[in-house]
């Protein structure tokens, strides 16, 4: 699976992809934890929200994807 | 998704998605027609430290508190159901309100904000009850601390030239808002952004930008860049590819931002020996 790889382009400038695999896991928000905001460069169907703390008192789904 | 995103919208459910594969644009832009997908797509950011994703697809729910309430790739539909069903009011952060307040609570939650404004002013200003005058003062302010964080966001979208997100932002202050106090001149804005040639410069700049830069990652992605002359060669691409976008947009913060990546991978050669 070739995976992202454009954001630690955009941020390290095309830094190989072997360096951030050796990186260990970053586990993330876990349940019960304050969702943190996304920073993002660009988008398809761009939102005109700005942050998830804007949607307090709804009901947020935030999904990692692919094509394949 | 796509179902989600349309039976539950107006419910309360807002629907982000993070592309995590380096394809390149057209192949994503190509899915998202054929499936006529209407929901952000997020195509780069730095995402990964708060939400990775190990493997795909991995979904996170936050609930009305803003907490985590769901992290795993099964069964977040029944969570969604559950966790709406506390929302009343979409977008308006709480689930109770006066009666003589619901006609306004019931008018924000479809996104009819002028006549929430409209029908929460007649309570305020009105011979009512503390309650229901707090309750309709509290929509106001919802309404007015909205209209506010969106002409923020706009503001700051095009001073920093993203003006994708600046559409976005007056589309919604054009549209949904339409009739609230400062958002009278988003429709004219609005138009006079589509007709900007500086704006729609840049627009084609950051596109071209992204889609070289796409591309680069998919091409980078079946190459052992730990082997130095490999990476010389992946580096020596990626700098052609930027000094053709800074000569192509010059001008444009695009080609500022391509300099900035082409002087990267100059120093790099250098101080890698190449």
């Amino acid at each position: 699976m070739k995976t992202l790889m454009i954001g630690l382009l955009a941020a390290l400038v095309c830094a190989p992809l072997a360096a951030q695999e050796e990186k260990p896991a970053e586990p993330g928000l876990k349940v019960g934890d304050e969702a943190a905001d996304l920073e993002i460069g660009n988008w398809i169907n761009t939102p005109a929200v700005p942050r998830f703390s804007d949607l307090r008192g709804d009901v947020i789904l935030l999904k990692s994807w692919g094509i394949n | 998704m796509n179902e989600l995103h349309k039976e539950y919208g107006p419910k309360g459910l807002h629907v982000f998605t993070l592309y995590c594969q380096a394809h390149p644009l057209a192949q994503i832009e190509e899915l998202v027609a054929k499936h006529k997908i209407e929901y952000p797509i997020a195509l780069d950011g730095t995402w990964a430290d708060n939400y990775p994703a190990q493997s795909l697809p991995q979904v996170w729910v936050i609930g009305v508190d803003g907490k985590i309430i769901f992290k795993g790739a099964k069964g977040y539909d029944e969570v969604i159901e559950k966790e709406l069903a506390k929302v009343k009011y979409p977008g308006l952060g709480r689930d109770k309100v006066a009666s003589e307040v619901e006609p306004a609570a019931k008018a924000f939650a479809k996104k009819q904000f002028a006549e929430a404004v409209k029908l929460a002013t007649a309570v305020a200003e009105g011979d009512f009850n503390e309650t229901a005058q707090a309750d309709a003062q509290y929509i106001l302010e919802r309404v007015e601390t909205r209209v506010r964080a969106l002409l923020r966001h706009a503001e700051m979208a095009e001073v920093q030239k993203d003006y994708a997100t600046c559409e976005a932002v007056l589309k919604l202050l054009a549209g949904a808002y339409k009739g609230c106090e400062d958002t009278e001149d988003a429709a004219e804005r609005l138009k006079k952004l589509a007709q900007d040639k500086d704006a729609q410069k840049e627009i084609a700049a950051r596109r071209a930008l992204l889609i070289g830069m796409r591309d680069l990652d998919w091409g980078a992605g079946d190459l052992d860049l730990n082997d130095p002359k490999v990476m010389a060669e992946f580096r020596k691409k990626c700098i052609a590819f930027f000094d053709k976008l800074v000569k192509d947009h010059a001008g444009t913060a695009a080609a500022e931002t391509a300099k900035g990546y082409a002087d990267y991978h100059r120093e790099q050669l250098k101080a890698e020996g190449k």
